[in-house]
């Protein structure tokens, strides 16, 4: 017993040294001033910690105006930072609704595909998830041309259509992974509540919701994060830096020709910390307790 | 059947279908399409139907070979150690100890940083003249003079491959240890009476048990092996040489640089078709007859 968790224990550190080292480099980064960053050997320990990288961020006009003070000229910095706060707001709100889109479709598609014999819910499923196969440089034109004109919707440059492309994008998978995890639920409580007279859809809310709420978690979870990081087609349905989500702000502040790594190392920082609190909600909910008793 | 059922069959089934079916049959459509037509936006007034010439003229350019090299090394490196350090991360962190919860969410966090960060931040560990590796490893007395890592063949591949895990890893871990609530607390009881030993148990239920989203996950992790390209473009961005230039690397540079809608989507579809064909192996090499939509 004592060998199993002194094992735990080791793997812990070496996953716990894995996620965090390349994070915590990230941070001490963020905190050093370029001349800092480029110099050999690197700087562990900033000696004296700049928040330069994080002002510019958030206040950039007058970040620069601070620097322009101090030094006189005016170095490259990329002004498109003025964006950030706009666009971490707009892929949080992305998100969340990218994952109600997915909670609610997959959930139900899935659990019809699951439990009710029809003819062509073989050919259906495989439609709904075959979408996943096409490598996305060869879809983000089509994507372009549909959001141009959606059902006579115009919504390309709008949160909408980086909504719907990320619902496009995610429900396939999702469909996939719900599909997967009802199929190992045996179907002998619904039947019993069947018989009882439940509807499908008092069955699907109220038996079948509690059992399988690890893997509507998981779905949740992995809605929010592929929406939160995905570049190329949130950048494609958008045009002007209102609608820009955060990836793509941050995209562009990584492609000036004066890298400024410091400015874009900060970027990530502030980036990962509101999907951070997501995760953290949502994972509580993961490991159910439910799921053991109720199979029973 | 049930009228009930019927109706039910209907509702369920819009939300997604109405999301998802514009958004598969409109693009294959199109990238069949485009790739057989002489589709240059350089010249638009040319474009033609060509047949099968694209496929032709991509498997004849100076580039395919190389990248096809490249994706195959990346993914046959990259894939399997997803695959299994993923299985490994959900076995841990089903365990019952003091801090799963927070390990639970750790794992998650590298999901978190945007994609152009994480890569930058694995460039700058690696840097030849500023990056902490070289550092670290004069400090320790291991090398003498700082080494240009990612001027290197292999291990600027490495250091994709470090790069590929760290950002892919969440999810299939999170796939799996969902898949690992999943499975009835009686299995394992049983098993303890029977006298199973720990492996066995672990063979004999967990895995099997998790036969159908390991599917799920080698079929995911393949399919982000073959697409690569952010990490690449900003790492190593296809360099030393073509060394790690995958196939992804040409079709942006088809698409982007040199606007050749046609034969951007004629590399697409082969990656598509070796795709295909990959998934028909997991489903073999896994033993499931077919995507099977109930228990």
């Amino acid at each position: 017993m004592d060998r199993k968790k002194i094992g735990i224990l080791l793997a812990s550190i070496v996953v716990a040294c894995w996620v965090l080292l390349p994070i915590l480099w990230m941070l001490d980064l963020s905190l050093q001033s370029e001349p800092e960053i480029h110099s050999a050997p690197p700087t562990i320990i900033p000696h004296n910690p700049v928040y330069f990288n994080y002002w510019f961020i958030f206040d950039t006009s007058s970040a620069i105006e601070a620097r322009l003070q101090e030094s006189g000229r005016l170095t490259f910095l990329p002004a498109v930072a003025r964006w950030f706060p706009n666009a971490l707001a707009n892929s949080v709100i992305i998100g969340l609704v990218v994952i109600a889109i997915n909670v609610f479709a997959a959930t139900l598609a899935s659990y019809a595909y699951t439990r009710i014999r029809f003819p062509g819910s073989q050919l259906l499923f495989y439609m709904s998830i075959a979408g996943r196969l096409i490598p996305p440089v060869a879809i983000v034109v089509p994507y372009y041309i549909i959001i141009q004109n959606f059902f006579g919707l115009k919504l390309y440059d709008t949160l909408i259509a980086v909504i719907l492309v990320h619902a496009a994008f995610t429900i396939p998978l999702n469909i996939w992974i719900l599909n997967t995890y009802l199929s190992t639920v045996p179907a002998d409580i619904e039947d019993a509540a069947r018989v009882d007279g439940y509807g499908r859809f008092e069955t699907l809310f109220r038996v079948v919701l509690p059992v399988i709420t690890p893997g509507i978690v998981a779905v949740g979870i992995i809605s929010f994060m592929v929406s939160w990081g995905e570049f190329f087609f949130a950048f494609m349905v958008t045009q002007t830096q209102l609608s820009r989500t955060m990836p793509v702000i941050v995209g562009f502040m990584a492609a000036q020709p004066y890298k400024p790594v410091g400015i874009l190392m900060a970027g990530g920082v502030v980036a990962m910390l509101p999907a951070l609190v997501v995760i953290a909600i949502f994972r509580r909910y993961l490991i159910s307790g439910l799921v053991a008793g109720a199979v029973k | 059947m049930l009228k009930e059922d019927i109706r039910f069959i209907i509702l369920a089934l819009i939300p997604s279908l109405l999301f998802v079916l514009p958004f598969t049959f409109y693009p294959i459509g199109y990238a069949i399409y485009v790739s057989t037509q002489r589709y240059d936006l350089k010249y638009p007034e040319e474009i033609r139907f060509i047949g099968f010439d694209n496929f032709i003229q991509v498997i004849n350019s100076y580039y395919f070979t190389d990248s096809v090299l490249a994706t195959v090394i990346f993914a046959v490196i990259s894939v399997p150690l997803t695959v299994l350090i993923s299985l490994g991360l959900a076995l841990l962190l089903s365990q019952k100890f003091r801090g799963v919860g927070f390990l639970q969410w750790l794992v998650l966090v590298p999901w978190a940083i945007p994609l152009v960060v994480s890569s930058a931040v694995w460039k700058w560990i690696f840097d030849a003249n500023y990056g902490i590796f070289n550092a670290a490893l004069k400090g320790l007395g291991v090398i003498d003079s700082y080494i240009p890592w990612l001027s290197l063949k292999w291990p600027a591949m490495l250091i994709l491959v470090l790069a590929f895990l760290w950002v892919q890893l969440p999810l299939p871990t999170l796939l799996f240890l969902a898949g690992i609530q999943s499975i009835p607390q009686e299995l394992y009881e049983a098993a303890l009476i029977d006298g199973a030993r720990e492996w066995s148990r672990f063979k004999s239920i967990t895995f099997t048990w998790l036969k159908p989203f390991m599917l799920i996950v080698a079929v995911y992790t393949t399919l982000m092996a073959l697409w690569t390209f952010d990490i690449v473009y900003v790492i190593t961005a296809g360099g030393p040489g073509n060394f790690t230039a995958v196939i992804s690397y040409y079709t942006f540079s088809e698409m982007f640089t040199f606007l050749n809608f046609g034969r951007a989507s004629a590399l697409s579809f082969m990656v598509v078709l070796v795709s295909i064909g990959l998934i028909i192996a997991y489903f073999r090499a896994l033993r499931i007859g077919r995507l099977r939509l109930r228990a």
